[in-house]
């Protein structure tokens, strides 16, 4: 079975654009999962007194 | 108010004299660009005359650019700003009539003596008038899109490369306008169209860049 | 935000303040967002499938063509991106929405993201098409200035420390951005007619083949709810940060 349209300008386009916004998304959680850290961390500390 | 106005302008004039940034440095180091670019081009002379209008024009943005992080910056350093904030005139008016100085300093030679180093570069005669008139009408624009930048950028420190980084962009217009007044100009076509949508661009920034600085330096400030 | 004598505001505009407490936001998000991701995923896969395997090729450019489906959209959305920005100016120094300055600075990166989406498609468009990597034609050289100014306002959020100063000055910068963005869309059209008059991109026109424009459609808005969903996120993150800015700062005065 042809898989889709075979030029790779179009493979590398898509590739492209498939890992900014992969990028942009991990880049998004992983910086709301280290906020989330520190305030935790802080938090504890905070308890701690 | 007139008085506080004419006041910040003597003041900003005497002190571009005396501390050398005056019109004698603008222009050397307009010289100096017009000088160095056919070491990189080669004395072709029909490719110089040809590039003559965008050099010109990328000198002028040059040698604007780089006095800009100090318009505001020695200000700041010593309490003036405070000072401008408490004058009888609105801090707007006074931004305004620095940046009026620097561009007396700055783009008004640049805009006399553009001609006379287009013939360096082999700049066509019918070009040269033009040219002249295109710096005049457009490098307020380039001042004035700077006192923004220099608002924003007044208390960081390695501020002016920020500061070019933050306003180039916003120049495009001005720089694609004016030149081709000039190539216009040179092949002998009409330019009355990119003159007056230069002189537009100017009138539209001269009048917003104030309040957007003003605000820049209330809201912005410690 | 609301004290005792001012009557609560009805319908629309109610829920827009209630969201402007940064706590309400969370706990809304938080409920919403999986069902977003849902959404995206969702369109993102039929504008996809019906761009890539569907939609008729272009009989001039062949396959390629099928490029676009990711290109304007990247356009449109910089653009959104943007407007999203200048509207979160606007909060920040106009109604001092508290959650504004989280917003704007929460896009930035995200429109700088799809410019670059924008500006690397089209490269890869224009060479079998037209043969060169890089073309100055209109479209890409205002998303290329577009980029410039979104790299500016990244530079100048990282310049400045305080986060209140910060988002004023962004702010500022934003807005004096809107104003110009026409001004240079319109002197880079007309810098355009004047070097060269044709344009690699005619396809997003209006004679645009329905079979097209549906894909084209389709991953515009799946590109605007994937900038909603990441957006979202970013906020997020920025408001527990702000959290723990807070904490630290407590923590640390009572060091004294």
């Amino acid at each position: 079975m042809m898989f889709g349209p075979h030029s790779p300008y179009i493979y590398a386009s898509y590739g492209v654009a498939a890992v900014i916004i992969v990028l942009l998304i991990a880049g998004a959680y992983r910086s709301r999962a280290a906020a989330r850290r520190r305030l935790t961390d802080l938090e504890r500390l905070e308890g701690g007194q | 108010m007139i008085a506080a106005l004419r006041a910040v302008l003597a003041r900003e004039l005497t002190l571009a004299r005396r501390i050398g940034a005056g019109v004698e440095l603008g222009i050397v180091f307009f010289l100096i660009l017009i000088s160095v670019t056919p070491f990189a081009l080669g004395p072709d002379q029909k490719l110089l005359s040809r590039l003559a209008p965008a050099l010109l024009w990328l000198s002028a943005l040059l040698a604007t650019l780089l006095g800009l992080d100090r318009l505001l910056q020695a200000d700041e350093e010593d309490g003036v700003i405070d000072e401008m904030m408490m004058s009888a005139a609105p801090l707007e008016l006074v931004l305004a009539t620095k940046a009026l100085a620097h561009w007396l300093v700055t783009g008004l030679p640049l805009a006399v003596l553009a001609p006379l180093l287009g013939l360096m570069l082999a700049i066509s005669p019918d070009a040269m008038l033009p040219l002249a008139l295109s710096l005049l009408v457009g490098t307020p624009a380039l001042t004035f899109i700077g006192l923004v930048g220099a608002g924003l950028t007044v208390s960081l420190r390695r501020g002016g490369l920020l500061l070019s980084v933050l306003i180039l962009p916003l120049t495009v217009p001005t720089l694609i306008f004016g030149v081709a007044v000039v190539r216009e100009a040179a092949a002998g076509q009409p330019f009355a169209t990119p003159l007056t949508l230069l002189g537009a661009i100017t009138l539209i920034i001269t009048v917003v860049s104030p309040f957007a600085a003003a605000a820049a330096l209330r809201m912005t400030r410690g | 935000m609301t004290d005792a004598t001012t009557p609560p505001a009805q319908g629309f505009w109610a829920a827009f303040w209630s969201l402007a407490n940064p706590g309400r936001f969370m706990v809304y998000s938080a409920r919403w967002l999986p069902w977003l991701w849902l959404l995206t995923g969702l369109t993102m896969a039929y504008g996809l499938y019906k761009g890539l395997f569907v939609a008729p090729a272009d009989y001039q450019q062949g396959e390629s063509m099928r490029i676009m489906y990711i290109h304007v959209p990247a356009a449109w959305l910089g653009m959104f991106v943007y407007a999203t920005m200048t509207v979160s100016a606007l909060g920040t120094l106009v109604w001092r929405h508290p959650l504004a300055d989280v917003s704007q600075k929460a896009a930035a990166p995200v429109g700088a993201g799809f410019t670059v989406i924008c500006l690397v498609t089209g490269s890869f468009w224009g060479k079998p098409t037209w043969g060169t990597w890089w073309e100055w034609d209109a479209r890409m050289t205002s998303v290329l200035v577009l980029l410039l100014i979104y790299l500016g306002i990244i530079a100048l959020w990282r310049a400045i420390d305080e986060p209140l100063r910060a988002a004023r000055a962004v702010a500022i910068m934003t807005l004096v951005g809107a104003i110009n963005l026409p001004i240079i869309k319109f002197s880079v059209d007309w810098w355009n007619t004047l070097h060269q008059p044709a344009s690699v991109f005619k396809k997003g026109g209006p004679s645009i083949h329905p079979d097209m424009l549906e894909p084209l459609l389709v991953m515009g808005i799946a590109f605007s709810l994937l900038f909603a969903a990441i957006h979202i996120v970013r906020m997020q993150a920025e408001i527990i940060d702000r959290r723990a800015d807070r904490l630290a700062q407590r923590a640390a005065s009572r060091e004294d």
